[in-house]
């Protein structure tokens, strides 16, 4: 027995040995030299002096998958190093809790030189001066292959701050058994806000529901598009609030007759799904991405189709973008700059989103859903999609809308009144 | 007889509505699947399968989480159980000047939020060089304010008459700890050991602030580590029933003193 003990007591010893030295490649003191401060920004003197020293990657697992998706980044990391000579370090960060991860290790100045982030994270980075402007590493670099919705939110105040790798495009998703319950072609669905009311009727009056809507769920999945095919928006980086224009009243009179005439189910104002409904076949469409498609494919339950974003004055949808940024501490901008340059560019893309199934943000690297219909359909609707609000309070201001939004389809307001409230709120938070 | 039929109903489903999710995160785990869903003829695995035990098993990457987990929580436990017992028989025995403001003082911390203290613990374990490492998850937790409340407040309730006694015995300080007051706080000092136990092996935030690097990770970051944006249902069932393991079975085994523990102390 005290043998085993002493044994024990030895592997304690020597792991906490292993465990309690910072290894080579820690991100723990890699800071050190520069002591924090920003850095020179380097235009072409330094790149033509080349590129050196190491960079520190942080990414997140965008797949289940982590053999075919660890496979894929050594292959892209392989390129990037053979290419520069710079030694890259890999990390793979868990989704939860990133911006409390992120904004800790970049405050404290020992964060990565390359990190991933979506639009609602860029231009509150952006506009705290924690990410480098990547316009200076970027003289020659062919920009216009890249989706021009997908540049939206990479940009904040005419700097550019990252590139994007992926895209999705929301849009509806019907169900073609209900298309032909309600005797219409599921070849011609609908373009417009008035051709779907029509749809919506029918399906109503042979007891489906038109559609799913999330109202405790983000914005960018309810009002958000409506508004944007309104010809509307929320709000503009000068502060400009615009959620209360007539078009902003229209898309939340559209949003207040769906309900009302039930083409909605009744717990839509706090509902956060209703797969079960659409899955048990008693609804006509959801809205979707490429995420929904597979979902359906592995589940095999019915016949779908995928119709394009609707029209009113405009014809757009939501579809979050996800970029590569480097924060403005980093103590290697022109190799994390180069990093960012190659991960984004066509092939290395192509492989990205061939593991991932999401949909490239170069027209060049688009070709690889060849075969899927249904992911090829869908990357040619990213040019419609909108990232959500490029603000730093976009994310902030979504509780206030969402509110005012929840009281109106609980008819304590009117369209007008829950929109001219949602802009006061808005006003009331961003100090206006 | 009736009122103890329909209490008897009422405990049966409580404890059944306790058991579900647990229930449905064994059976899940043997599921292939990647998405949940509502229908409860769904949890029923009708092909079972090892698959997500073999995934997270895979390449050996699981065991060395299980191994760092095992190391931040062990390493606290010990010592949180022996420095408050210390700590608690001073704070609830001993007389001397400030003792109150002292305690209180201490007892004032936890009002801080954990969020509050994490940048500049960020800033500080990395001027020791400590992140990456096992010291930035050790060392803060080697004792805990709340332990040494408990303990005090176990103790309060033991009569000074037994101490007094074993001074007339002719016992020292020490001797009168280990051999008075430890026995008798046994049931505390495992509430202790358990409740530092089930937050430290199941920590999540701190490893996630402190550790980039995989073969550092704790089970609980390893996991969500492996999880892609969609999740994976099986996946993620299977590898939270392997976390689960280990609390369930201190939790069996100290249930005894864990209950007598809280209750004794007048944590209820």
């Amino acid at each position: 027995m005290r043998r085993i003990g002493f044994f024990l007591l030895l592997l304690l010893l020597g792991a906490l040995v292993v465990g309690c030295s910072a290894s080579d490649t820690d991100t723990g003191t890699k800071k050190e030299e520069t002591g924090g401060e920003k850095p020179e920004v380097v235009g072409e003197t330094e790149k033509e002096a080349g590129l050196s020293g190491e960079i520190t990657v942080w990414a997140h697992p965008f797949t289940g998958d982590q053999e075919t998706e660890g496979a894929m980044w050594d292959e892209v990391i392989a390129s990037y190093e053979e290419q520069t000579g710079v030694k890259v370090n890999f990390e793979q960060i868990p989704w939860a809790n990133r911006d409390q991860k992120v904004l800790t290790a970049l405050a404290a100045n020992n964060g990565p030189d390359v990190f991933y982030v979506i639009p609602d994270q860029m231009p509150q980075y952006a506009d705290a001066g924690m990410l480098l402007a990547l316009d200076p590493y970027l003289e020659g670099f062919d920009i216009d292959d890249f989706v021009d919705t997908a540049l939206v939110s990479t940009t904040w105040k005419d700097e550019l701050y990252g590139l994007p790798i992926l895209q999705e495009a929301y849009t509806y998703l019907y169900n073609v058994d209900v298309i032909k319950a309600i005797g219409e072609d599921p070849a011609n669905l609908p373009a417009t806000w008035e051709e779907f009311e029509k749809w919506a009727e029918k399906a109503k009056d042979k007891g489906f529901y038109a559609t799913s809507f999330q109202g405790g769920g983000s914005m960018n999945g309810t009002l958000y598009p409506f508004l944007w095919q309104a010809g509307g928006d929320v709000i503009t980086a000068d502060n400009e609030v615009l959620i209360n224009n007539e078009a902003g009243v229209e898309a939340f009179e559209f949003i207040n007759k769906m309900y009302k005439e039930g083409w909605i189910p009744k717990d839509s104002i706090t509902a956060l799904e209703h797969d079960a409904l659409w899955e048990g076949g008693k609804m006509l469409a959801v809205q979707g991405s490429g995420i929904s498609v597979s979902r359906m494919l592995s589940q095999d339950l019915f016949e779908f189709v995928i119709a394009p974003p609707m029209k009113n004055k405009e014809q757009l949808t939501y579809g979050t973008t996800g970029m590569f940024v480097a924060p403005i501490n980093t103590d290697n901008p022109a190799a994390a700059a180069e990093f960012i340059k190659v991960v984004t560019n066509s092939d290395n893309q192509k492989k990205f989103n061939t593991v991932t199934q999401y949909i490239p943000t170069r027209e060049s690297a688009k070709d690889i859903f060849g075969e899927q219909k249904y992911l090829a359909q869908l990357a040619d609707y990213t040019q419609f999609a909108l990232p959500g609000v490029i603000h730093p309070e976009g994310r902030t201001i979504m509780p206030l809308i969402q509110a005012e939004l929840q009281t109106m389809m609980e008819g304590k307001k009117t369209p007008k009144e829950a929109a001219d409230a949602a802009a006061k709120a808005i006003e009331g938070k961003i100090g206006k | 007889m009736l009122k103890k039929t329909i209490s008897y109903i009422a405990l049966i489903v409580l404890g059944v509505c306790f058991l579900l999710p647990f229930l449905i995160m064994i059976l899940g785990s043997f599921k292939d699947v990647q998405y949940a869903q509502l229908d409860p003829l769904f949890w029923i695995p009708d092909h079972p399968t090892m698959k997500n035990y073999l995934y997270i098993m895979r390449d050996g990457i699981f065991i060395r989480w299980i191994f760092n987990s095992v190391i931040i929580t062990v390493i606290p436990v010990a010592s949180q159980m022996i420095f408050c017992a210390v700590l608690g028989y001073i704070f609830a025995k001993k007389q001397f000047p400030g003792r109150e403001i002292i305690f209180w003082v201490f007892m004032a911390v936890i009002m801080i939020p954990q969020q509050l203290l994490i940048i500049p613990k960020f800033i500080m374990f990395s001027d020791f060089g400590w992140i990456n490492t096992y010291w930035a998850l050790i060392i803060p937790e080697l004792w805990g304010i709340m332990g040494v409340f408990l303990v005090r407040q176990f103790l309060q309730n033991i009569p000074n008459d037994l101490e007094e006694a074993a001074y007339i015995d002719g016992a020292n300080d020490i001797q009168i700890f280990f051999k008075v007051i430890l026995p008798l706080s046994i049931p505390v000092v495992a509430t202790v050991g358990t409740f530092s136990f089930i937050s430290n092996w199941n920590d999540l935030f701190q490893p996630l602030i402190y550790l980039t690097q995989e073969k550092m990770f704790p089970v609980t970051l390893g996991l969500a580590s492996m999880l892609g944006k969609e999740g994976n249902f099986g996946i993620e069932m299977a590898g939270s029933t392997v976390s689960f393991i280990p609390t369930f079975l201190i939790f069996l085994f100290f249930q005894r003193y864990f209950t007598e523990g809280i209750q004794m102390s007048g944590l209820k």
